[in-house]
């Protein structure tokens, strides 16, 4: 195809929704830390940010230039990449804060989990659809097996980092392109939720009677440390009160763009990564919060539209997997600045300060617009 | 969507779109549940929040978890901790006046501007309270509850502090703590650091924050991640004054794990004790440019655990574990593991070994001393003088140290290795016999900065003429960390086992031990027979007996003493003195080595604090002094 005619199919939507909430994202970063100066210079994250933007943007481009279909047969490979990826991770990754999470490359620090969605989306999709082309067999819980084991290890060695929060995006991406893929959803919500089911009943029996567990004593503490929500096992609770009072006491305009009390008065907590949505609910109010998720739902409807007119399965999948991706984040880190999720430290995306993330996710959006474009069969 | 339909002639296209529909569906319905969840707060609880917002009155109080106790071998306690009262600032929505201010900085006699600073350092977590000062005085503390009314949000709390019974004992094993101070960028590495050996060790994140203490060095650095425990908190309603009026709910603290340590208490004060005793003799007898400083080590030959370890002069890390006071900028030299030394005689049995495994030498084979050796155009005394030594074999050459003898081994080595390739001199094959007792590399103590010498190989710089033959008796330009030199006496004594000394025994929760140390042999020598290290050995029991270097230390001492004086030449007067060997000769335990500086003589300055620690760990009755008549040896 040209690319007058790829251009043309581009989904317009979509593309101005993620730079949308790109652009709010240096906004609010920008009102979250301008009281604290970095070596000086009160928009250091500001401008970090916009440095990340503008790869990010250039990602987005890049994905959205290959065609999906040499992706997808590429898919084997982006998996045992990114399983040794991971892998280096664990082994020499840059540790700091109690979990290992970092890889140095050159200047800059990344963050391979968040890569490992999008290569997880992209190998996922292609293992399914290599499996669908012997007709639909999603019908029974142990047809679902293989697709544990596959997305299984990617998350048990993300888990390990330990990033509880990135690991459980996998599930929900798993949930998402199994039923995108015709996974009849009883027996996929059946399995998985008795499997978390199992695992919390274990936890909860040998906390409460002492029930012998296959987990050393380290790896329950652990576990805990995530349950008993966040990082800072000091302050989680104070961090959540915190974030429900600033964005309640927004109401519905908000007090205004860098004025709101709880924000530059530094009652709120990691806020301009994982709680910048208490900034927004703050600053903004409920009509402003409302837009920006009303822009993450714009972004999502055009995926979701773009899966259901993909010209092959494996096109609805990769769609269907950002869509989850997308979604899962958006529910987990809202409702935890909200007080109706746990503490998992998920960012939100485009919007909270990050590099990787939000790369990640222009990527993500990159193969959104990909499959979108190559949605004709019948080539002209 | 309808015209798109068209262009999917896919026959699964009506069963993709119904999902998809559901998809669509279940997304709307997470977007959904989070926009009445905004609505319920901002709008129906929106008053309720802004009231809350606007009189933010809700404060954490962290609750310090007491450091883990360090106890020496046998139980007896060397660190523990005391409650003390500290002074702090509850923030309360608006900016302190400068009268307040300047009214807490003269009462806390702290630097005029000094709260601005550290409430400035704290900006970004003003829901603590900021920590004026720690362990405040009781006067102190009686004046700030005296003006309390013109004081808003001024607090008082009680914590924990850091506290080491003995004082300045074993100061630089144990290190001390500070404050963590927010600019300084070393402690916050320090911090991260840390906070990676606590995840690797299996436990919950130690958090590191401003006004924090952290181990700086010594024990309390190295294990600061389990000594340091988890604080506690306590969230409280405080009312407009900073008083807490309400507790909203707390999590107390975990207390730090504890160390038994492989320190051995009474030896321990005995080398402290004596080495400080004997080096204020000196300065008295002698003047102030001797013994300006000392240090000994004490190992147990069977697993290297490090029964003792001083290093003089001290300091008491009692006066920094309020954090009261700046340390970041200070450094303390451990000489022990930090200190580099030239070995001097204690070097000869390294010579000896290797001349008899070379075979330039016999084991009954005498040499001539005649009170000097002829090297090129000098003439190297030995230290007897004139007339000398007379003829001596290896294990006599060891108990008079005899210098004209270890020269001429060094001589012959050198000869020996020039006639295989004219490239290389007797300090390459010194060099390979000192690496296998340990002398080129660090010992991998647990203690932070471990700094270690190495042995001089003649590719690695040009060496001076002679300075090979030099260093035979262990004098010129190679130098080692006393604990390089304790853990080769103690290889010695051990028959070519090497251990890696340790100084944590067990790690424990209260009566419960979590880890337990094993020793670790890290190498065995294969170079030395069995049969060269007992004549070796045998020449520094001889040392300890009659006609010997050490006689006069140990005469009475009724336990059998390898031993080795040695005195080194510094290019400074007066020398260093050294003095090392190994307890009991038959079946060794200890270890050690003992070095004064500008001590003068091994024999008279350093032997007389090894017969202590023998008599201390042995049991041998209270100290006593011991005869010293004039003209003894070096």
């Amino acid at each position: 195809m040209s690319l007058r005619r790829l251009l043309r199919h581009v989904d317009w939507l979509a593309a101005g929704a993620c730079l949308a909430l790109i652009c709010a994202g240096l906004m609010f970063i920008m009102s979250a830390t301008h009281a604290q100066p970095v070596g000086g210079d009160s928009l250091y994250y500001a401008k970090r940010q916009a440095l990340w933007a503008v790869v990010g943007i250039a990602t987005l481009i890049a994905t959205a230039s290959v065609d999906y279909s040499l992706i997808l047969r590429l898919g084997p490979w982006v998996y045992w990449a990114n399983v040794a990826v991971l892998v280096l991770v664990l082994v020499a990754g840059e540790s700091a804060y109690g979990a290992q999470r970092w890889l140095q490359v050159g200047p800059v620090r990344i963050q391979p989990s968040e890569f490992a969605k999008i290569a997880l989306i992209v190998s996922f999709a292609s293992f399914l659809q290599a499996r669908s082309e012997d007709g639909p067999s999603l019908r029974r819980v142990r047809d679902l097996f293989p697709g544990f084991i596959f997305v299984g290890i990617p998350m048990v060695l993300v888990f390990q980092q330990p990033d509880l929060g990135t690991s459980l995006v996998f599930v929900g991406i798993l949930i998402g392109m199994f039923f995108a893929a015709g996974a009849d959803p009883r027996p996929l919500f059946g399995a998985i939720g008795g499997v978390i089911a199992a695992a919390g009943l274990a936890l909860f029996a040998h906390y409460r009677y002492g029930l012998p567990i296959p987990l050393r004593d380290y790896q329950v503490r652990r576990i805990m440390a995530f349950i008993q929500p966040g990082n800072d096992l000091r302050y989680a609770g104070y961090h959540t009160h915190q974030s429900q009072i600033a964005i309640g006491s927004g109401r519905l305009l908000g007090k205004g763009f860098m004025a709101g009390s709880q924000n530059q008065l530094n009652f709120l907590p990691q806020r301009h990564t994982d709680f910048i949505f208490s900034v927004i609910g703050e600053e903004v109010g409920f009509l402003g919060a409302v837009v920006i998720l009303g822009l993450f739902l714009l972004l999502m409807w055009r995926g979701v539209i773009i899966a259901a007119n993909a010209k092959d399965i494996g096109g609805t999948l990769i769609a269907a997997g950002v869509v989850s991706m997308l979604a899962f984040h958006v529910l987990v880190n809202v409702g935890m600045a909200c007080g109706i999720m746990p503490v998992t430290g998920l960012p939100l995306p485009f919007i909270s300060s990050g590099g990787s993330s939000l790369m990640a996710n222009c990527a993500a959006v990159g193969l959104l617009i990909n499959v979108g474009v190559r949605r004709f069969k019948i080539y002209f | 969507m309808s015209e798109l339909r068209a262009l999917i002639p896919d026959a699964n296209r009506g069963e993709i779109e119904r999902r998809m529909g559901k998809f669509l569906v279940a997304v709307i319905l997470c977007v959904g549940v989070l926009v009445g969840r905004l609505g319920y707060l901002q709008i129906v609880r929106g008053a309720h929040y802004e009231a809350l917002a606007r009189g933010n009155r809700i404060r954490l109080v962290s609750l310090t978890a007491p450091r883990g106790v360090l106890y020496d071998r046998n139980g007896a306690l060397i660190a523990t901790s005391r409650p003390a009262f500290a002074a702090s600032l509850v923030y309360m929505g608006e900016e302190y006046s400068e009268e307040t201010l300047a009214k807490l900085e003269t009462i806390l006699s702290l630097p005029p501007g000094r709260i601005r600073q550290l409430l400035a350092q704290q900006s970004g977590r003003l829901y603590l309270p900021v920590r004026l000062k720690t362990d405040i005085s009781l006067e102190e503390h009686s004046r700030l509850e005296e003006h309390r009314h013109e004081l808003p949000g001024l607090v008082i709390e009680v914590l924990p502090i850091r506290e080491y019974p003995h004082g300045e004992l074993a100061a630089h094993t144990l290190g001390y703590v500070g404050l963590l101070a927010g600019e300084d960028p070393r402690l916050q590495e320090l911090a991260a650091a840390q906070e990676s050996l606590r995840a690797a060790a299996g436990l919950p994140p130690a958090i590191y924050e401003v006004n924090d203490m952290i181990g700086i060095s010594g024990l309390e650095r190295q294990y600061d991640p389990i000594l340091r425990g988890l604080d506690g908190t306590r969230e409280v309603e405080v009312d407009s004054r900073g008083t807490p009026t309400r507790t909203e709910r707390e999590v107390p603290p975990d207390p730090g794990l504890s160390l038994k340590l492989t320190i051995d208490l009474p030896l321990q004060q005995a080398l402290e004790s004596s080495l400080r005793a004997n080096m204020e003799k000196l300065q008295k007898s002698k003047g102030v440019t001797y013994a300006t400083a000392g240090c000994g080590v004490v190992l147990d030959v069977r697993t290297g655990a490090i029964r003792a370890m001083a290093s003089l002069p001290a300091f008491d890390p009692n006066a920094f574990a309020s954090g009261n006071v700046d340390v970041s900028s200070v450094e303390w030299l451990n000489r022990v593991t930090q200190g580099k030394y030239i070995p001097g005689s204690v070097y000869k049995m390294i010579t000896a070994m290797a001349a008899l495994e070379e075979g330039v030498i016999g084991p009954r084979e005498t040499v001539y001393c005649g009170g000097g050796y002829r090297l090129g155009r000098d003439y190297i005394r030995c230290w007897v003088g004139p007339p000398g030594h007379g003829y001596s074999n290896i294990v006599q050459a060891i108990q008079r140290s005899c210098n004209t003898f270890f020269l001429e081994m060094g001589a012959r080595l050198r000869s020996k290795m020039r006639a295989a390739d004219p490239g290389l001199g007797g300090v390459d094959i010194l060099a390979e016999y000192a690496a296998e007792f340990g002398l080129d590399s660090p010992t991998g103590v647990d203690i932070p900065g471990e700094r270690a010498g190495s042995v001089s190989r003649t590719g690695s710089r040009q060496l001076l003429p002679g300075e090979d033959i030099q260093h035979a008796i262990g004098q010129s330009t190679h130098v080692y960390t006393p604990l390089q030199l304790a853990q080769y006496i103690a290889t010695l004594a051990a028959d070519g086992k090497r251990y890696r000394p340790y100084l944590v025994e067990e790690v424990r929760q209260g009566d419960e031990v979590l880890y337990r140390s094993q020793p670790e042999q890290v190498a065995q020598v294969q170079r030395v027979s069995q049969e060269t290290m007992d004549i070796v050995k045998s020449g520094m029991l001889a040392v300890t007996s009659p006609g010997g270097t050490g006689y006069w230390s140990f005469w009475d001492i009724p336990v059998k003493v390898g031993g080795k004086t040695g005195t080194a030449q510094t290019g400074r007067l007066p020398d260093n003195a050294l003095f090392a060997g190994f307890a009991p000769y038959d079946n060794p335990e200890i270890a050690w080595i003992i070095i004064i500086e500008g001590g003068d003589s091994g024999a008279l300055s350093c032997a007389p604090v090894a017969r202590e620690l023998v008599r201390t760990y042995f049991g041998l009755g209270t100290p006593g002094s011991v005869a010293q008549p004039a003209g003894v040896g070096r």
